[in-house]
């Protein structure tokens, strides 16, 4: 089964990591991500997608994508991202993975609902489990920046954690969380 | 029609849900700090969860009453010193106890059709990643304020104030495995 889905998304990678660029270039919220050229942008979002797919073979038991995405973590805090922005970035890969899913098709052939329920949980799993090591990787390296006074003054750590993207009053609803991909 | 039912599961279930969810946080390694929590402050909190999302659900899934919800509970926990991983997998164990519900519900009754097994999925999705966004936001907003209100950002006080410990555990295996859905599958919940 797992064999199965990792096809699933090897299939999609290609479409799906256009769609991404797309978005990117269309969000008003991923400001960090569209100081990247597109080719930057592919990898970052092609990245997300092949790891699922190895983690699928591995029989979504592999530790790899857990030391990804807390160098992933850590990565995006020294290139100043927002926590919030990455994991918005997130959100929308995932969106677009279950957008482009024919779930009926390729998945059970005959949709099954109680393969389909264990199935949608495992992709869900991943998606938490990115968020998770992104945040972990993210904190921890904040305090690793912590040990160099100098690296980092109040204005930096202003910077860095406001940016707009944590000002309640500049959060534009209509994007954020509610706009199906 | 798939509103309905989930607002019927959550209504009819929530004392389970509640009590599943705390269970599975005592259960843990990881979640140190909600262990701390009386078993009477412990439930409160689960039901509350489940609650917030039946009222979201009631009125319509709009954004605004959950974001404030999640916003709040992001700062409070920051305040309440709760690394900000603990609190996200909190939220990670909510999910997957309502959906072991829905999928549970549906074993025993075949309430789910395929669509709706996926618009299930979706709807209780948008939620959480709702969820997930506004606590962080409320999170790293209430570091922001702490730090700035301070004179010295050396790295003694910075742990104090956001790591509460779980940043630290990378050798704690439970939440790897927990989120890899070994420990915590469906099956296993219910």
């Amino acid at each position: 089964m797992n064999r199965n889905l990792s096809d699933i998304v090897d299939n999609q990678i290609e479409e799906m990591k256009k769609v991404w660029l797309e978005e990117v270039r269309k969000s008003d919220y991923l400001k960090t991500y569209k100081t990247y050229s597109d080719e930057d942008t592919i990898k970052k979002g092609e990245a997300v997608y092949s790891h699922l797919s190895e983690w699928l073979k591995e029989g979504a038991t592999n530790s790899e994508a857990e030391k990804y995405f807390d160098k992933v973590g850590a990565e995006r805090f020294k290139q100043k991202f927002p926590l919030t922005e990455v994991h918005y970035a997130i959100y929308l890969l995932k969106k677009i993975f279950w957008n482009r899913i024919d779930w009926r098709d390729k998945v059970t052939g005959s949709f099954e609902t109680a393969n389909a329920t264990k199935i949608m949980n495992v992709f869900n799993d991943y998606f938490d489990l990115a968020n998770f090591h992104i945040t972990r990787g993210y904190f921890n390296e904040i305090l690793k920046t912590f040990d160099d006074e100098k690296k980092f003054s109040k204005e930096d750590l202003r910077s860095l954690l406001i940016k707009g993207k944590l000002n309640p009053e500049e959060v534009d609803d209509d994007e954020f969380i509610w706009r199906h991909v | 029609m798939v509103y309905e039912s989930l607002i019927a599961i959550v209504e009819s279930h929530l004392s389970d849900l509640t009590k599943t969810w705390a269970d599975e946080v005592r259960k843990t390694t990881y979640l140190e700090t909600y262990k701390k929590l009386s078993e009477a402050e412990l439930t409160r909190r689960g039901n509350t969860l489940f609650s917030n999302i039946q009222n979201w659900l009631l009125k319509g899934a709009t954004v605004d009453d959950a974001e404030t919800y999640f916003y709040k509970l992001g700062t409070e926990r920051f305040k309440e010193g709760f690394s900000v991983t603990e609190v996200y997998y909190a939220l990670h164990l909510e999910k997957k106890v309502l959906w072991s519900f829905v999928a549970w519900k549906d074993e025993i009754s075949g309430i789910l059709e395929a669509n709706d097994a996926i618009e299930f999925m979706a709807i209780i999705n948008n939620y959480f990643d709702l969820g997930d966004f506004n606590i962080i936001r409320g999170y790293m907003n209430e570091l922001y304020s702490q730090l700035k209100d301070s004179k010295k950002f050396d790295k003694k006080e910075l742990e104090s104030i956001i790591a509460g410990g779980a940043l630290y555990q990378e050798s704690n295996k439970e939440i790897g495995e927990k989120l890899f859905s070994e420990g915590l599958s469906i099956d296993l919940i219910k």
